[in-house]
């Protein structure tokens, strides 16, 4: 699992510009894949056939990261950018940035800007040319960049990271579907594009896939210092109840739950009363589907230090691949 | 009156937070599945039933009203048997105090929102704005007691009382919406057994007050050629904005022209309403209207859809009020639209 996650953790994946990743993920699942199709948003389809045919179940984590797009270069070659996704704006200030092409450069806020008025209208990004001219050469209106890519193990079983949201939850399901049993049903792995946006990429292709059952694999925020989440890092997979996109449907929910008991998987349930998921959007789609969500709780969400435990990692690919082999 | 009022109440006793909604579902049918010749849940767990017209080809009328009322979730369960909430639909912070509730847990145990006696509180507390996380859900049992019966996400209502204040006037927490899925019913009442050479499809859908998502998706499986939606309207109050007026309690159901009803349908309607005699009140809605209708009317290619509404008090909270005599208007008015619909065969 480890080894999947910095694979997928590496890759330059902002909103919209998602193929670098589908790539990787390709050439890891191609072995065991029964299909793979790449629709025109650039979702990725990767289907496992099941023992029932008659029922489908759609699994779904999104490939996107957060990330900033050049709006306009002034005279001094500082380069303007607007946020494509919901930006951490403290945490990204004077953080470094790599644009697709290879760029790099480092974000740095106007001066003057006082602590309180930070925010990506205060950000300029300096790619380290002299003015306008000589930083066309290398950026254009358009191109899109994120912070650098970082892993870093912390203590015990704790990793730090830029943009595990959602490239995470792809290794989840991506372990799943390299090491689960013959699924119960035909089972669609999706990894999705532009959810950072506003779940754009999950809605057509949970309308290609017209599933019966859902699950996404998504973040959660989970104990930081001062908060008040209601899930904890270290303490197991986290069962959706809601977010701000969905209500989960409760047989889903259940269902979960008795699985990780039944498996002896640790797990927690989580009420998100901020940020939306792919689960609305697969519980919306054609004449709705029993959809829910398996969260890996996720400290400093959107920051370039993400942290996370193995451990829920562990548990959350456990209970993914109960829900898969045993169905409902 | 007393059978819209009695239907009602019978509806209003079944549980249904959005999201929680799978509660109320067998008792729905058991109660009401007689009333049709087919009836569905569906994934989003709202209700549908059908009544099918012998006429081939005959064309499917929706009425819509939603299933789900507002409440809250459980995000903490604390020492001394309080519980911290989330809210689940928009509800107004100041109200709550001292509101009682129903928890939806193992069993279903009864709670009040805490409040601080005016005599502990500082000066000048009262007037300050409440946070819903300022609050908690008192339930005079141990922590450990609550914890075999509560866990995190369990689903919190206002404690479901129907009451009647006088003759017309009633009163309750779940008038929205379940007034207007008893309005619907009565209409099937009304017309009996009788082949209007339509299909009646009646859905009772979920999550609408998170996005519309059961009228959406239910809409799609029922595929309708026409739709009729019913919602509460905010009455006139005293003291509220002169242009609320063209609203009032007690003056007759709300039809609305907006753009996300179809004015054809609408028309058709307030010349109904004329023809029989039946009050009405004009609303201009230009936003979305903040009901099932927006939803209804986009699913597939676009659904033809006209909105009535009961007048109603105090929205989102423990005691809602409408007017009885304002709900029979709605069901007499979606009656002469069906019998219409079926005469001229569409609008």
């Amino acid at each position: 699992m480890l080894t999947l996650t910095k694979k997928f953790t590496s890759a330059f994946s902002v909103s919209g510009m998602e193929k670098p990743l589908a790539e990787i993920i390709k050439n890891e699942l191609a072995p065991v894949a029964d299909a793979i199709e790449t629709d025109p948003m650039g979702n990725l389809l990767v289907l496992k056939k099941g023992k029932d045919s008659s029922r489908k179940v759609m699994i779904a984590a999104h490939m996107d990261e957060i990330g900033f797009v050049v709006t306009s270069i002034d005279g001094d070659g500082y380069i303007h950018v607007s946020n494509i996704g919901g930006i951490h704006a403290v945490a990204s200030s004077y953080q470094k940035v790599k644009f697709a092409n290879g760029v790099t450069g480092v974000i740095v806020l106007e001066n003057g800007t006082k602590a309180a008025d930070i925010s990506v209208k205060k950000m300029v990004i300096d790619i380290g040319a002299k003015d306008k001219k000589a930083a066309e050469k290398r950026v254009k209106i358009g191109d899109v960049c994120a912070v650098v890519p970082m892993l870093q193990k912390l203590g015990g079983s704790r990793y730090a990271a830029k943009a595990f949201d959602d490239r995470i939850g792809c290794v989840v399901a991506a372990y799943a579907a390299l090491h689960c049993d013959t699924p119960a049903y035909d089972t669609w792995f999706v990894f999705t594009v532009q959810e950072e946006v506003g779940c754009r990429g999950s809605r057509p292709a949970a309308f290609r896939i017209m599933p019966d059952y859902g699950i996404a694999l998504d973040v959660t925020s989970a104990g930081e210092c001062g908060g008040s989440a209601v899930t904890k890092l270290g303490e197991g997979a986290a069962i959706k109840i809601k977010d701000s996109s969905v209500l989960c449907s409760p047989m889903i929910i259940d269902r979960l739950t008795e699985l990780a008991k039944e498996g002896d998987i640790p797990y927690q349930y989580e009420v998100l009363t901020a940020g939306g998921t792919d689960t609305s959007s697969m519980q919306m789609v054609g004449a709705g589907c029993a959809a829910g969500c398996i969260s890996i709780p996720t400290r400093y969400i959107h920051s370039p230090v993400e942290t996370i435990d193995m451990k829920d990692l562990d548990a959350c690919a456990k209970l993914l691949t109960a829900f898969i082999e045993k169905g409902v | 009156m007393d059978r819209i009022y009695d239907l009602a109440k019978t509806l209003i006793s079944l549980p249904g937070v959005s999201g929680d909604e799978d509660r109320a579902l067998p008792d729905l049918e058991k109660l009401f599945g007689h009333y049709f010749d087919e009836t569905g849940i569906t994934p989003v767990a709202s209700f549908y039933g059908i009544r099918k017209s012998k006429k081939e080809g005959a064309k499917t009328v929706l009425l819509d009203a939603h299933l789900d009322t507002i409440g809250f979730i459980v995000t903490q369960i604390c020492e001394g048997g309080f519980l911290k909430v989330a809210g689940i639909g928009r509800t107004s912070e100041k109200n709550l105090s001292a509101s009682e509730v129903w928890i939806y847990g193992k069993k279903i145990i009864p709670g009040v929102f805490a409040s601080k006696p005016p005599h502990l509180q500082e000066p000048g507390e009262s007037e300050k704005k409440m946070e819903l996380s300022s609050f908690s859900i008192d339930t005079g049992l141990s922590k450990e007691a609550l914890e075999e019966i509560v866990r995190v996400g369990t689903y919190v209502g206002f404690k479901s009382e129907t009451e009647r204040l006088n003759e017309h006037v009633a009163v309750s927490p779940s008038f929205d919406d379940r007034i207007c899925a008893a309005a619907h019913l009565r209409v099937l009442e009304l017309l009996g057994d009788e082949d209007l050479g339509i299909n009646i499809a009646v859905q009772f859908s979920a999550r609408e007050e998170q996005g519309y998502k059961g009228a959406m998706t239910t809409a799609y499986r029922l595929n309708p050629d026409l739709a009729i939606v019913m919602d509460v309207g905010h009455a006139y109050v005293p003291g509220a904005p002169e242009k609320r007026k063209c609203v009032q309690m007690g003056k007759g159901c709300i039809l609305s022209y907006a753009p996300q009803t179809t004015r054809r349908f609408t028309a058709l309607a307030e010349r109904l309403a004329e023809e029989k005699d039946i009050p009405i009140q004009l609303l201009a809605e230009p936003g979305r209207t903040g009901t099932n209708s927006n939803a209804v009317q986009t699913v597939r290619g676009g659904v033809p859809v006209c909105l009535i509404s009961v007048p109603l008090k105090n929205m989102h909270t423990a005691n809602e009020i409408v007017d009885l005599r304002d709900v029979m208007a709605a069901s007499r008015l979606v009656e002469a639209l069906l019998r219409k619909i079926g005469e001229q065969e569409g609008i």
